[in-house]
Parts: C-alpha cells; structure tokens; sequence
C-alpha cells in the first residue's frame, strides 16, 4: 500500500526546484538511453512544461489512481505516434527516480524509493495498455500533400490523401508533423470530412515565428509527406441524438470544424438548420468564400454570413462588425447548439457574449485553439 | 537606404552573415519615377548570401563526419554495457552502472538550455520577420490602392472634359475602373518582380536549412 501523504509531500518539495527537474530528468534519461531523445524536438523548454503539468496532476491524484485512467490511457495511445514502445517505460522509470532521489536529498528514504516506483508501475502498465489497446490502429497515418493554395497573405488550403484509411468525424482534429520540423506536433481540424480517395481539406493559419504552421505555408509543395497522428477531441463534434437546430460562430481558419460539420449534416440528410457566421478582419481574409457560398447555395437550410471587423464591409451579404455582434444582433437564438472555434481571443469574447445573451452552458461547445498553432 | 561607403564596408570587407546582418540590410531605391529596389543591389546580395551558404556547406560536411564518429564510437560503447544491462528491472535494482554522474548530467542540461534560448531567439526573430513581411504587404496594397484611386479620378476628370455631348455615366464608370485596375495590377507588378528574384533565393535557402540531416543508424 502507498502513502499517498508523504508522495504528495514529497514531490511539493522536489517541485520546488522548477525547471532543474525536468531539465535532470531529460538529461538522466537522454544520457541512460541515448534513443530516446530523437523522439524529442530539439527545443525541450515546452517539454519540460509538460511533463510537470502531467506529473503534478498523476501525483495529485495518486490516492485514487482509477479516476485518471482515462487521460492515461489516451495518453499511453497518443504516445504511439512519437515511436514510444513499452519497454521505453522502465528506462522513463528509472530516470525519473534519479531525479526524485537528486532532488529529495537527505529526505529521501526507501519506502518513498519503493512508494514512487509502484505509482509509476501502475502509471505505466497503465499507459501500456492503452496504446496496447490501440494496437490495430496504426500509430500515425503517412500523407501525401495533393494541393496547396495560398489563399491569403497568411493562410494556406492544403489538400492530403492519407495512404491508409483514416477516418474521422466532423470537429474532431489531427496532430500534423512536418518532416523538416522532426518532432513538433501540432493540431489541425479538417476542414472536409475524408473524400472518396480519403483525401481531405487542411486549413492552415501562418503564426508568425511557428515552426510548424511557418513549414506548411509556406513550404509545402505537392507530393511532401506528412505524418497524421489519431484523430481526437469531442467537444466540437456533433453530439447523437441531438436534433436542435445550430449556431456555428467561426473566426478566421476557425470556419475548418464548422465546414466539416455543415458536410456532415448534409450526409446525414437531416432536417436541422445551419446558421454559419464567418467572421474575419477585411474582405481579402475570407480565405474559403467560393467553396462556403456554393455549399450555402446547395443547401436551403444553411444560412451563411460573412462578417467582417476590421473593414466597413462593402455590402450584401457582408456584416462589418464581430461575429459575436453581429450573431446575436440577428437573435435570439432559442434551443440552439452554438459551435465556437477561431483564435483564443475570439473564442473568448464570443463565449462571454454568448454567455451574456443567457445561452445555457450545455448547448454552447468550444475549441480553444482551432487551426491556431501557439507560440509561447 | 544605404549610401555608397555604406555599400563598400559591407561588400568588400565579407564577414559571416548573421540574421542580423540580414535583417539590417537595406537596398537602395531607385531613382525617378521607376518604384522599387535597385536589381543590382539585390544581385549582389544574393550572390554574397549563396557565397556564405557555400562557405557554410563545408564546414557543415566536416562537422557531420566528426559527429557520424562520435555517433559510432557511442553505438560501440553502448554495445559493449547492453549485456550488464538486459537484465536490469526497474522495481528493487540496485543503483545501475550506467546511472550517468551529476556532472553528466548537468553538463547535456546546460548544453539543452543554451539549445532551447537559440531555439527561443530563432522563433522570435522568424516572428518579427513575419510580422514585418505583413506589415510592408499592408503598406503596399494600402499604397497599390491610393495610387489606383487617384488614377481612377484623373480618368474621370479626363474623360469628363473630352466627351462633350457623348458623356455617359456608363461611360465614366469604365473608363474609372479601367484607370483604378490597371494602377492597381502595375503597382503590384512592380513588387512583385523585385520580390521573385528575392524569394526564389530565399526559398532555397529555407529548403537548405530545412532539409533533416541525412539519418545515420539509429542508437540500439
């Protein structure tokens, strides 16, 4: 039996030492088993973040490990696409009693030895399982770039047939990596749900000074291949069983979930309306509109409006103001499903004013970071 | 803009180029009427930048074969210890031999930090550089736009004061669009030639810099 008291206590005082115990970490673990750092970008400051985050909250829980076997299974199959394999758990294992042992100094004793060893035992096994239970999906998608189009200044349509099937609902998204950029992940939603060829419709914002987003927008040519990792994430799919009509409020390369679930509803042939509110800063920004003004033209009941923030719009059907304003402006919008996706910025404000306009909380869905890559 | 002596200390006197040398230069405007950056310039800078390409291409070469060295040198070692180690368990084993020595450790963690600040500044200074890029694009469809717009009134003015009896709205509408078109496309014209002989020299230049570096065997 483990004390779950005297865990937490103990890594409250090794936490204390910040950065050092990543940085020990990684370095004990690189130094032990020299493979594991081609797994790893070139830059770890991110990393390091990350394994804290996720140790502190494995660590906050240890009394009741059944509650984050969830987030550790998704994270043992997510792991697959970075070529983790289970016998890299013990070298993880060893390396971070190293760095408990360094940084505990005197207090360090054998029972907190043999306390952390089960914990991670049980984390790993874990984890183990779940990408075993992953084992007849490939642990990334190989695809192949087919089209690419500098719609704007900044934003790039690429199109990518995925070498093997690769299926996905509407909403959901897809971690990209870039062969010139090894190790660096970043989650893109489709903007198509997958063709008769399987290929589907990537939508890529350029940030400037990210590594990834940089590579695919300006860089990418037909016939590069990217690696696709498993599809994941809920909050902007649509939920079974709902029948209620929808608001989906879109900023910039956020209009990509919201494509896809207009598609999918078409597919599905059902009777719910689409009001789709697409808002960017100037006219030139509307990196799609052909392709939505077709979809809106094919489909009496999808209402597309295009609202911009930067600009006085020229005219119909073109709103100058937010799409958070000009929405509710058109409102209100009683018993609707309200989808959010765009930069932070405007999902937040959007939130708040759709809060404010008295929408209850479980029919709003949001994505935070919609096709933004983030630079901290 | 740089004046001439500016342009002998940088041309004659070649040290390595830095981003922010590059980042710094300046090319001169050409003269009367005609907008843009002096081709010449531009020339001569391309041609400095692939020169210190080249330069860096060696020593590059000399680099990855003394780390394929090293690389081999480690498989060998690691070979040697894969015995004492294969057997090792992680729950009760007695402190590995291979446990590395703090000063091991802390030695690849600072040599990981000073990675992560050039990493760091790399990402900073590629975000400026976008943000100038987009800054300037502004500046140029703002200024593309002006000049079409005043070029739009003087074909009104003009053709108001030719057409006499057969003025038509119609008329000065087309000749207006017209006018504010063709402006707007030469501006841009302008640009964009000057931007495709930079570009195409650049864009080589990212591929060089992105291209991974040739995989030798992998570690175990």
């Amino acid at each position: 039996m483990l004390d779950a008291a005297r865990l937490q206590k103990n890594w409250s005082a090794v936490a204390q030492h910040g950065d050092q115990v990543p940085l020990f970490f990684y370095s004990t673990l690189f130094l032990t088993h020299p493979s594991t750092r081609d797994m790893f970008p070139v830059s770890m400051a991110h990393q390091r973040d990350k394994l804290v985050a996720a140790l502190g909250q494995v660590i906050s829980r240890v009394d009741d490990l059944d509650a984050v076997v969830p987030v550790l299974r998704q994270l043992g199959r997510d792991h697959r696409k970075f070529g983790v394999l289970a016998e890299h758990y013990p070298a993880v294992g060893q390396a971070l009693l190293a760095t408990l042992e360094h940084f505990s100094g005197p207090d360090w004793s054998e029972e907190l030895a043999h306390d952390w060893a089960t914990a991670y035992q049980v984390v790993a096994e874990v984890m183990i399982e779940g990408a075993e239970g992953a084992a007849e999906m490939p642990p990334w998608w190989d695809v192949t770039v087919v089209g690419v189009e500098r719609r704007t200044l900044d934003v790039a349509v690429l199109t990518v047939v995925p070498h093997a099937p690769l299926p996905f609902a509407a909403g959901q998204s897809i971690a990209i990596e870039v062969p010139s950029r090894p190790r660096l992940w970043r989650y893109y939603t489709p903007a198509t749900l997958p063709a008769a060829d399987g290929s589907f419709e990537l939508h890529v914002r350029l940030v400037p000074g990210g590594a990834v987003s940089t590579a695919l927008v300006q860089a990418s040519q037909v016939g590069d291949v990217l690696r696709a990792g498993a599809p994941v994430g809920d909050r902007l799919t649509l939920r079974p069983g709902h029948q209620g009509d929808l608001l989906l409020l879109a900023g910039g390369t956020g209009l990509a979930p919201m494509k896809a679930i207009v598609q999918q509803l078409a597919a599905e042939g059902g009777r719910r309306r689409v009001h789709l509110y697409w808002g960017v800063r100037s006219h030139r920004d509307f990196h799609d509109f052909p392709a939505m003004q077709r979809l809106a033209e094919h489909d009496d009941r999808l209402w597309l409006v295009p609202c911009i923030s930067h600009e006085r719009a020229a005219g119909p059907p073109f709103h100058t103001g937010s799409v958070a304003d000009v929405a509710l402006s058109h409102g209100p919008w009683p018993d609707h499903e309200v989808y959010i996706c765009g930069s932070p910025e405007m999902v937040r404000a959007t939130y708040a004013a759709v809060e404010r306009a008295g929408t209850p909380r479980q029919l709003v869905h949001v994505e935070e970071f919609g096709n933004e890559e983030t630079v901290q | 803009m740089t004046d001439a002596s500016d342009e002998q200390r940088i041309w004659r006197a070649p040290q390595r180029l830095t981003p922010d040398r590059v980042r710094s230069m300046q090319f001169s405007r050409t003269p009367v009427g005609r907008r843009g950056l002096s081709e010449e310039e531009v020339g001569r800078f391309l041609q400095r930048v692939a020169d210190d390409i080249a330069a860096r291409d060696a020593s590059e070469a000399s680099l990855r074969a003394k780390v394929n060295h090293y690389k081999n040198t480690l498989i060998e070692w690691q070979r040697e210890h894969s015995e004492a180690r294969n057997d090792e368990l992680l729950l009760g084993s007695p402190p590995s031999p291979a446990q590395p020595s703090v000063e091991a450790v802390n030695i690849l963690s600072r040599a990981q930090q000073e990675a992560d600040a050039y990493v760091a500044q790399t990402q900073e200074y590629c975000r400026r550089l976008a943000d100038d890029a987009r800054d300037h694009a502004h500046a140029i469809i703002t200024d593309a736009k002006q000049r079409a717009d005043a070029a739009a009134d003087d074909a009104v003015r003009g053709y108001r004061a030719q057409a006499g009896d057969a003025y038509t709205a119609e008329l000065e509408d087309l000749e207006r669009r017209l006018a504010w078109a063709r402006t707007f496309l030469s501006s841009l014209e302008t640009v964009e030639t000057q931007l495709r002989a930079t570009r195409q020299a650049l864009t080589y230049e990212v591929d060089r810099i992105a291209a991974p570096v040739p995989e030798v065997d992998q570690p175990i």
